[in-house]
């Protein structure tokens, strides 16, 4: 058996601390290894809860794009929709994903039809929806771990 | 950095100082955007030996803020003209041979920086001195006469909503530079302050991160107002809502000092610019922005490889903070 992401993560976290630490010289060097071990923890901790953030997000933006797409015909959602893969795919390229379809939403909330149908302000609603959801996700992350911002 | 290297520099600097010893040089731990460096130097000249408490203020290699460390110099030199408690500068080297990197020299005042706000700890009456201190001391630099002390170099805005719009402008290409991955929170946040440019009717001396966190105090008082680095002319109101953003708020003061309401109140009664709550609540978000953009910028420069300091990937944490604040301002 070999040990996983968390235990390696661990394990170079205990070295740091009981170690390395009682070594350093300076309040500076050992100010830097106690921040060191505080986001080695939090990565720790993050492992569990990365991908399953990606995944919801990208579902997420799949449905608000497409409901974009019939409000507003926009051909750079259209690709990006078209480009965007699935919520199965390897983290890396579901952050990419993710990443090239949250790029629009800053112009799909600012360039919103003037037109008041139902049609838009259900899309509003639902652009705000996601940025909300997309934060509550990041404060979850920031949350974690030895942080407590 | 090394004591030699610094004796080196200050025997240069001091050609009739005979001497010279470096008795202390530390690192402190505060200074996200310039390294500082505590320094006791002592030399004999004119016939006295005397120790002189220093600070070298250096550039790291990459930091939270890219600002221009002369701009910082020289309005700390005029600032000393303001009846405002800076300190002394001494020296600005571009010259990278004497400590590999740009550096600043100035006198190092007696007192503490609180870490980020004033600590709950100290006495009632410690809080209510140092909260009118604090708000006297902004008076000044808001009243202070720009044009008399030189400090035109800073860029005068034009009238009206140039003030707003430039600062606007200036941390909207900064996140475009810093940002990692898009921030929605924050997308929407920029676009509202550039639907929301008030006009300003005082153009003043800004100091740009006016807190708690950039004061020494020392026996009950304020001894030194410090990091002047974003220093430009502006609104007032900017300087104002950046003292009472949540995110410097403990306890319900603002810097660990007062309530917001009264923090203001405070401000005026000392003599400052007329507050208007609609630019202050502008410049509330604008704040928030940039503080946001501020802890990007240190984590870019982490991710980059430029500077392997975990502090800057530590304020990346505080963004979704900040931006909670923006949603509820903004009804997001």
């Amino acid at each position: 058996m070999q040990p996983g992401a968390t235990e390696l993560l661990n394990g170079i976290k205990g070295i740091i601390f009981n170690t390395l630490m009682p070594e350093l010289q300076t309040e500076q060097a050992r100010q830097q290894a106690l921040y060191s071990c505080i986001l080695l923890d939090h990565l720790s901790a993050r492992w569990e809860i990365e991908v399953p953030h990606l995944q919801e997000e990208h579902t997420e933006l799949r449905a608000l794009l497409t409901q974009a797409v019939a409000v507003t015909n926009d051909a750079r959602v259209r690709d990006a929709l078209n480009g965007a893969g699935d919520a199965v795919a390897a983290p890396g390229a579901l952050a990419a994903a993710n990443e090239r379809m949250r790029r629009l939403i800053p112009a799909l909330s600012r360039e919103l039809p003037t037109e008041r149908s139902a049609a838009v302000l259900e899309l509003d609603a639902a652009i705000r929806a996601y940025i909300r959801n997309q934060h509550r996700r990041d404060q979850t992350v920031v949350q974690i771990g030895g942080l407590a911002w | 950095m090394d004591r030699d290297r610094v004796r080196r520099y200050l025997a240069a600097r001091l050609p009739t100082a005979t001497n010279i010893e470096i008795s202390r040089l530390e690192r402190t731990g505060g200074g996200a955007s310039r390294e500082t460096w505590l320094v006791d130097a002592e030399w004999t000249d004119d016939g006295a030996h005397r120790v002189h408490p220093l600070i070298i203020r250096r550039d790291p290699t990459a930091s939270v803020l890219e600002s221009d460390r002369r701009t910082e110099f020289e309005v700390l030199r005029a600032a000393r003209q303001l009846s405002v408690p800076v300190p002394r500068m001494y020296w600005l080297e571009q010259d990278p041979q004497w400590l590999d990197r740009p550096f600043m020299v100035m006198e190092r005042l007696p007192g503490v920086a609180p870490p980020v706000v004033l600590p709950q700890t100290e006495p009632e009456s410690t809080r209510q001195t140092i909260a009118d201190e604090f708000a006297t001391y902004l008076t000044r630099i808001h009243r202070a006469d720009w044009r008399h002390l030189g400090l035109e170099f800073l860029g005068v805005p034009a009238s009206g909503e140039a003030a707003a719009r430039t600062q606007v402008e200036w941390w909207e290409r900064e996140y475009q530079r810093q940002k990692l991955e898009e921030r929605p929170v924050l997308a929407v946040a920029l676009h509202w302050l550039q639907t929301h440019l008030p006009a300003t009717p005082d153009t003043v001396l800004v100091h740009a991160d006016y807190r708690v966190g950039n004061v020494l105090y020392d026996a009950g008082h304020i001894t030194a107002i410090l990091d002047w680095e974003m220093a430009h002319l502006g609104d007032p109101m900017e300087d104002l809502a950046w003292a009472v953003l949540p995110f410097w708020t403990s306890g319900g003061l603002c810097q660990g000092l007062q309530p917001h309401d009264d923090m203001i109140a405070t401000y005026e009664r000392a003599g400052g610019c007329r507050v208007d709550l609609d630019r202050l609540f502008f410049y509330e978000i604008l704040g928030a922005v940039k503080m946001a953009v501020i802890s990007l910028t240190g984590v870019k420069s982490f991710c980059d490889g430029r500077n392997h300091d975990p502090v800057l990937a530590l304020v990346g944490y505080m963004v979704p903070r900040l931006e909670a604040a923006l949603i509820e301002q903004l009804r997001i």
